[in-house]
């Protein structure tokens, strides 16, 4: 799945690797609920029973991106009530029509959430010269999102090996 | 700082529906120096396919100076290109060098057409244009970044290719 372990550099090139949960693109919903690195796994996924599609990598993607910029994890939940309470801390508690949008998909999940406005994700990313910001994280991101934009054959597709890269990185800017 | 934190926040939306798609996210403009990047690196390697083909040495077409390395994938695409589409306008030079005179034909012509008639030669002409052009639709799939077309290859390649580095444990993978 989409995550860190499975970004794979080597000098100039850059792979994604790890397609061990894909699916083949005519499978119907619901699909497996336990699916994706927790600290990368969207809401829909921790919400609902399997109601989650192609987006689901984007915010993956969100997720890794924020870790190669701030070299630290956006949600490292512990589990999944902890891993949706530790969403909310930042983005703020959705809107009661959304929380009912995901309820008519799930059965497990109880939506008593304590309210909470989130504290934004601009004031965690820490300043950066801006030669790395423009450089490493915006062509490892390019390279995600080109991916995910034409794995039409698969979906679900993880990208990951944000640790290695995250190496490469501290090794070319720090 | 504030183009990076808005791609950021649009790929981290809570809702699916509002969350960005990567074709969208990818006309963002973040990623503006990266694309210019690679266009300037497709002109290069054009440019250098002209000067092969045109007999020329390459110091006598004017060229825009090789940009400095701005980002690490197209950089890696310019070498390969380059080299590529040398070799395939060079093939094709050579072919249609055997149509007009048999005599001065290297090997690749005489295997072609084994009888210096017009006729086959120049169908074995336009047959390799024909496979050209397609190596080099395959490579322009390539440098799209990670192509779904190689994609059941890749794990593989990357076992065989580099060590997995692991720096950290994640919590709970798939």
């Amino acid at each position: 799945m989409l995550a860190q372990e499975n970004i794979l550099i080597a000098e100039d090139v850059l792979k994604l690797a790890d397609f061990g949960s894909c699916r083949g693109i005519y499978s119907k919903q619901p699909y497996t609920e336990y699916i994706s690195t927790r600290w990368y796994r969207a809401p829909e996924c921790l919400l609902t029973d399997g109601y989650y599609n192609y987006k689901m990598d984007i915010w993956g993607v969100g997720c890794v991106f924020f870790e190669i910029v701030s070299l630290f994890p956006l949600f490292p939940g512990t589990n999944e009530l902890d891993q949706i309470n530790k969403i909310h801390k930042i983005l703020g508690t959705p809107a009661q029509e959304l929380l009912e949008k995901f309820k008519r998909h799930s059965a497990h999940v109880d939506f008593n959430f304590p309210q909470t406005s989130g504290s934004g994700v601009a004031k965690l990313i820490p300043h950066v010269p801006p030669d790395a910001v423009r450089t490493l994280p915006a062509a490892v991101l390019r390279a995600s999102l080109l991916h995910a934009s034409c794995s039409s054959r698969f979906s679900f597709i993880g990208a990951g090996s944000l640790l290695l890269l995250l190496g490469v990185w501290v090794c070319r800017w720090r | 700082m504030g183009v990076q934190v808005e791609v950021m926040t649009k790929l981290i939306a809570y809702d699916p529906d509002d969350r960005v798609s990567a074709r969208q996210a990818l006309r963002y403009a973040y990623f503006r120096e990266l694309r210019q990047a690679e266009k300037k690196a497709a002109a290069q390697a054009q440019a250098l396919a002209i000067a092969s083909s045109q007999h020329s040495t390459p110091s006598a077409t004017p060229r825009a100076t090789p940009a400095a390395a701005p980002s690490p994938a197209p950089s890696a695409t310019v070498n390969a290109d380059g080299k590529a589409v040398r070799s395939a306008r060079a093939e094709e030079r050579d072919a249609g060098a055997g149509a007009k005179a048999p005599g001065a034909a290297p090997a690749a012509a005489a295997a072609a057409a084994p009888a210096p008639e017009p006729a086959p030669s120049a169908a074995a002409t336009t047959m390799q244009r024909r496979a050209n052009a397609g190596k080099e639709k395959d490579k322009d799939e390539k440098k799209r970044g990670v192509g779904a077309s190689n994609l059941p290859n890749m794990p593989k390649n990357l076992v065989r290719n580099q060590a997995k580095v692991r720096l950290r444990d994640s919590s709970g993978s798939s």
